[in-house]
């Protein structure tokens, strides 16, 4: 009980602070932003943590992939760390966990984010295992069948989680090639050797497309490092990719067991300021809870707390030039039928009528969201690496978060109106038979 | 493999090249695999670890190949017979198409040795 009436009385000063001073918490990171001589863009934050992590962020997503290289990207993915001239894979394992490092490899649609976090301290050798990856892997073809022996796991457990599955599916029904390009290889890829992902390779490890994201780095270390290693980088200008459309569609996918459902828009790309305003929508709508008790504030968390087992959640995907806007529907079929009405309802009622309240709390919320990305090593590493290839120039948290002071609540109504007219995305996965269409949910 | 070698020596120098250059020729006709069809690396053991691993490693064509002139020495063995000479194995087809692998994995086998019985010294 005691405890119960400290906790309450700490928080209560604290918001007290927090309605007087708005973000006056957020210090300044100083994000140092740098082009090597060789004409890649390094960029580093000092946070002085003990950790530090050099990441490569390489435009080389799923996006890049050509239909007659489909699936390129996923192998190249798995071909890092793998043997070099300089070293062989187990050498590189063996040293990393001698040094207390890890290695990982990480590919999303636009982007591979090969990364190292270690020890302060140990960031030349780890930047020479980067740097490996680039100039000296071997891609041996008695390599190949490993990988993709890992090529076709990692798929099979992606297919096994409906969350992904789902996804892929809205955005190769969205976008169809490009951005629509699924991020894992199948079957039917065309992708049959090592010599095809050493092309690949070669084309897109040039120094326009990869960007050296640092964090709790020094700064002039990682570039005079960089300077040295990248001396004899590729200057081939990167062919610009075919510019997103969006499409719209339906797609339906049955399986047993629980039923998904993805209806989307087209949404903006990421860091416009339309982007924001959708933002601010996302959270308006969004059926999640922000506690574990309780049963949420607005009209969908209260839903999706009557249906049992049943999570709304939206989304808003932003990329280069176009982005994804939407929600996600899981449960039992009958319940995901019910909510995904409710969830249009909502969407159109945010097109007219959007309460004082309501914005403040969602405005709260998306600010909340955008602090947050900045917090870890991974999505920190992330957001600099999206913001220079998407935009040649990062936007710091102080940033990020005044971004949404200019809107009103017309802004968030006229924004969810222009969503509604485009033409649906809708993926139904699971008992399809009892899942809607997108023409009958009147939008 | 794993023997003290003078390759490098001889085939840097001319003098002691030309010297055992014809030596080495006659050596190769005298182990006599040329005169069933066979390169010399179809003569390693491929019950040895290594050499499986190696195996592996070359690409399906050249072990279906390999097989290939295994199986025709053992028939031609067995009958007592050589190839007539115009089939015999000519000199610039007999490549190491395997040793380099092999050393490979000699090479991958003692790094991980070393590594499972390092001592790691901190500064």
């Amino acid at each position: 009980m005691l405890r119960t009436c400290r906790l309450s009385s700490k928080f209560g000063s604290s918001f007290k602070i927090s309605l007087s001073r708005a973000y006056a918490s957020v210090a300044a990171l100083p994000v140092t932003v740098t082009k090597s001589k060789a004409g890649i863009t390094v960029v580093s934050v000092e946070d002085s943590a003990p950790a530090s992590s050099v990441s490569l962020v390489v435009k080389a997503g799923s996006r890049e992939e050509g239909t007659d290289n489909i699936g390129v990207a996923h192998y190249l993915k798995n071909f890092a760390f793998k043997n070099t001239s300089a070293r062989t894979a187990f050498r590189t394992t063996r040293e990393a966990e001698l040094l207390g490092g890890f290695l990982s490899a990480n590919l999303a649609r636009e982007n591979l984010i090969l990364s190292a976090e270690f020890l302060r301290g140990d960031l030349g050798y780890f930047m020479e295992i980067l740097s490996d990856i680039v100039f000296k892997t071997k891609y041996e073809q008695h390599e190949f069948p490993n990988i993709k022996e890992s090529v076709n796991f990692e798929r099979g457990a992606a297919a096994a989680i409906p969350e992904v599955t789902v996804m892929n599916a809205a955005h190769s029904v969205a976008f169809r090639h490009g951005l629509g390009n699924s991020l894992f290889a199948d079957d039917a890829t065309k992708v049959s050797n090592s010599s095809d992902v050493k092309a690949f390779a070669n084309k897109v490890y040039t120094a326009p497309n990869i960007m050296i994201v640092g964090t709790s780095v020094n700064h002039g270390e990682l570039l005079n490092l960089t300077d040295s290693l990248y001396q004899n980088i590729s200057h081939a200008i990167p062919s610009t990719p075919i510019a997103s459309k969006y499409f719209g569609g339906e797609c339906r996918i049955s399986i047993p067991g629980d039923s998904h459902f993805v209806l989307a828009f087209s949404g903006a790309p990421a860091g416009t300021s339309d982007y924001a305003a959708l933002q601010i929508l996302r959270f308006l709508i969004d059926g999640e809870k922000g506690t574990k008790w309780g049963e949420g504030v607005n009209v969908l968390a209260q839903r999706a707390s009557k249906l049992d087992d049943t999570k709304i959640s939206f989304f808003n995907a932003g990329y280069s030039d176009a982005g994804l806007f939407g929600v996600h529907i899981s449960g039992i079929a009958t319940s995901v039928y019910s909510a995904v009405r409710s969830a249009v309802e909502q969407l159109k009622h945010a097109a007219n009528k959007i309460s004082k309240d309501d914005f403040a709390r969602a405005l709260a919320k998306a600010r909340f969201n955008a602090a947050a990305a900045y917090e870890t090593r991974a999505s920190k590493t992330e957001i600099f690496g999206n913001q220079i290839l998407f935009s040649g120039k990062v936007t710091t948290v102080t940033e990020a978060l005044t971004q949404f002071d200019r809107f009103k609540v017309e802004d968030i109504q006229s924004i969810a109106a222009k969503v509604l007219k485009c033409k649906p995305t809708a993926v139904a996965l699971g008992d399809v038979s009892a899942l809607p269409y997108s023409d009958s949910l009147s939008l | 493999m794993s023997y003290p070698t003078l390759y490098n020596t001889v085939k840097n120098s001319r003098f002691l090249y030309g010297l055992l250059k014809p030596v080495a020729n006659y050596y190769a006709s005298l182990v006599g695999h040329r005169q069933l069809g066979l390169r010399y690396d179809d003569l390693m053991e491929d019950e040895i670890d290594t050499t499986k691993e190696a195996l592996k490693r070359i690409p399906s064509k050249e072990q279906d190949l390999r097989n290939f002139r295994i199986r025709s020495a053992y028939q031609l063995s067995l009958q007592h017979h050589i190839l007539p000479k115009e089939k015999w194995t000519k000199p610039e087809e007999d490549v190491r198409y395997l040793s380099p692998h092999i050393d490979n994995v000699v090479e991958e086998e003692k790094e991980r040795e070393a590594f499972d019985a390092i001592k790691v010294v901190r500064r």
